[in-house]
């Protein structure tokens, strides 16, 4: 399961980043052609040999006049680059209430993302009767575009995904994938500033490999810095052909099932039909940072490097996905609250004694946090290039993680940066939502708590100026 | 290839072919646009700029207006061009033909570049909406054809109502693949034999 979602994630990374100008961008051109005409006379009086006297009105003198007339026309090329989608986004996730049949729910937590780690590690998860999220929904790589229809009825959209997942409960028969789902939506907008707020209504057909549709209705609420919350109502009808990838059995096993869920995007930017006519240096951010992935190499204060033997002089690592760091509007739009798809600090190894036989293992410092929360300060110290940024992020599961620290940003170019890390993380290690290693062995694995030094680099990691910010922009049309 | 076999190809073939057509089916597909004289080398293309039922293609070298609308008509990659159109005008304030600027710039300000009116009260050149001439012997009539000619060469331009050229001046706005037509109040216009040709010699 969770090598299945990395290697989706990487793929619709890899996928997007690869071909994201071309579907994101619409160029328009304009030819200015500039002409330049310069004349020149050149005017000669030559008096006829032997002439004693002036020329005059009866008797001009001889003169040539020459005229030349140039003409020079250079074309000027104007291009202007516009977004050309309503939607954009790497990963999406649903958690869904009422798809389960009793005793097989999955517990996805409430986003869906919220996986207990025992099944996300595991090729097969266990049905569990006491959980409120029993399914979840997946998509990866998702884009809509503008569709006018209907005589170019407003905000109809469609597009599709690189692969949706719906899981209704734990069972592989019936769960229901496709690769390039079919999706037409309808927006219905409540609130036309960023974060946008609409409801939409939404059919989708999926091919292959299983065969489904799914109607729905939502309220979205974003998006901003890439984050989008959506409360979704909606009914699933599919198949699975008999001995497919999903259905091993001699028999086509059919699901229908209605479904409540709250969902999440990120690295999911939407656009309304007006933003489409807006430049993309004219548009509007709303964060300081949005970016793909951060990997920070940590120096702590392990005895060993978890990277490998040797004297690696970097003991562990953190790695943040998609990280949004969104400004507040407060201290001059410079305190922020962030967040990441999933934060994995691996602080490093050492030996640690563990139950009651005394028993000593080498123990990885490790911690795992699905969207924690950070509040920070954004200072730009050397205009655009250099910023610093405290920060204090908090985790709450699967690991209780709490990190403080600053952060200096070297500002590369649009997709990569640089930075500079001091901070203290106490992390109460990995256990499953039924506490499997606090049972068995008293406690969870991989606790640590250290301060550290860090190098960053920043990934399709986009840092943005202060004077992009639309708070600190003028009033546009 | 049985028949399961058979099945799940036609499913893919849906979801890696069907999906993809019908996207990019649906992105590319814009009702305000169209072009004129596709049947010919020459072809421009129109955005209706006006709602979307008060312009129509009525052949290919024809459209309608109805009252206040506006197109702007481009020929890609010309510069140098004559444009003609045979102009039946129902009656009402005008048409107004906008050259030597784009559909951009006139988004940004519509006053940008030369405009030529073509009014009940006699004819009106504006240069950035400044007026450069005025005629008020050449006049629109109600449910007239009369041909209009705008003639663009270099930093020359001339306009040509029916058989009188009423204009020839030289202008420095460099000149663009645009004419931007509008109609004016009460104006309902067709507009056709519809022709655009350069003038610039190969």
């Amino acid at each position: 399961m969770f090598r299945l979602i990395v290697f989706l994630c990487l793929a619709a990374a890899c996928l997007l980043s690869s071909c994201v100008s071309t579907i994101t961008t619409r160029t328009e051109e304009d030819v200015y052609t500039i002409t330049k005409v310069d004349t020149t006379t050149k005017d000669v009086a030559r008096n006829q040999p032997g002439t004693t006297r002036d020329g005059g009105v009866i008797y001009p003198s001889s003169r040539t006049v020459e005229t030349k007339r140039t003409l020079v026309q250079s074309d000027s090329t104007v291009e202007r680059q516009y977004p050309d989608f309503i939607r954009l986004g790497l990963f999406e996730s649903i958690g869904l209430i009422g798809s389960a049949s009793s005793g097989k729910g999955i517990g996805t937590g409430i986003f869906g993302i919220y996986f207990d780690p025992l099944d996300f590690l595991s090729d097969k998860i266990e049905g569990k009767s006491d959980k409120i999220f029993g399914g979840g929904i997946y998509r990866f790589g998702i884009y809509e575009y503008r569709l006018r229809w209907f005589r170019d009825a407003a905000n109809w959209t469609i597009g599709s995904s690189g692969i949706e997942l719906i899981y209704p409960e734990a069972s592989n028969e019936k769960t229901l994938m496709s690769v390039l789902p079919l999706y037409i939506r309808k927006r219905y907008y409540l609130r036309e500033d960023i974060p946008y707020f609409c409801f939409t209504i939404t059919t989708g057909l999926g091919f292959y490999p299983s065969q489904y549709v799914n109607i729905s209705g939502s309220a979205d609420l974003g998006s901003i810095g890439g984050l989008n919350m959506r409360a979704y109502v909606g009914l699933v009808a599919g198949a699975n052909a008999s001995n497919t990838a999903l259905n091993q059995t001699q028999q086509s096993v059919t699901t229908t099932f209605p479904y409540f869920g709250l969902g999440i995007s990120v690295l999911d930017f939407h656009n309304r039909v007006p933003e489409l006519y807006k430049e993309w240096k004219d548009h509007e951010h709303s964060s300081w940072e949005v970016g793909l992935l951060q990997v920070t190499l940590l120096r702590t204060a392990f005895d060993s490097s978890a990277l490998g033997k040797g004297s690696f002089p970097f003991q562990g690592y953190q790695m943040r996905v998609a990280p949004a760091s969104i400004a507040l509007p407060w201290l001059n739009h410079q305190l922020y609250a962030g967040t990441s798809l999933f934060n994995l600090i691996v602080g490093g190894s050492e030996k640690k004694t563990i139950g009651s036989g005394g028993k000593q293992v080498d123990n990885i410092g490790i911690g795992f946090g699905i969207l924690p929360i950070r509040v920070g300060y954004w200072q730009p110290v050397l205009l655009d290039e250099l910023s610093v940024e405290p920060f204090i992020e908090y985790s709450y599961y699967p690991s209780s993680i709490f990190q403080i620290g600053a952060k200096a940003n070297l500002f590369l170019s649009k997709s990569f940066n640089l930075g500079l890390n001091l901070g203290y993380i106490n992390s109460g290690g990995l256990d499953t939502s039924n506490n499997f290693f606090e049972r068995n062995f008293g406690q969870s694995i991989g606790s640590f708590s250290s301060v550290y030094f860090g190098i960053t680099i920043g990934i399709e990691d986009r840092i943005f100026f202060g004077n992009e910010l639309r708070y600190n922009r003028a009033t546009t049309n | 290839m049985d028949n399961s076999n058979s099945q799940s190809f036609w499913w893919g073939v849906a979801a890696f072919i069907l999906t993809p057509i019908l996207i990019i089916w649906g992105k590319n597909y814009t009702p305000d646009e169209f072009d004129l004289n596709d049947n010919t080398v020459s072809r421009q293309h129109v955005w209706n700029m006006s709602a979307l039922d008060n312009v129509e293609r009525i052949q290919p070298d024809a459209m309608s207006m109805k009252e206040n609308s506006t197109v702007a008509i481009a020929y890609p990659g010309t510069t140098q061009f004559a444009s003609e159109y045979t102009t039946t005008l129902s009656g009402g304030e005008g048409i107004r033909f906008r050259f030597r600027t784009t559909r951009h710039d006139y988004k940004q300000d519509k006053n940008t570049g030369l405009s030529f009116s073509y009014t009940p009260t006699g004819c009106t050149l504006e240069e950035n909406g400044r007026t450069v001439q005025y005629i008020d012997s050449i006049r629109a009539t109600a449910n007239t054809p009369t041909r209009i000619l705008i003639q663009n060469h270099g930093n020359y331009y001339s306009i040509t109502v029916g058989c009188s050229r009423i204009v020839y001046k030289t202008t420095s706005l460099p000149s663009t693949e645009y004419v931007i037509v509008e109609t004016m109040g009460g104006t309902a216009a067709t507009m056709k034999d519809i022709t655009f040709a350069s003038t610039m010699e190969e």
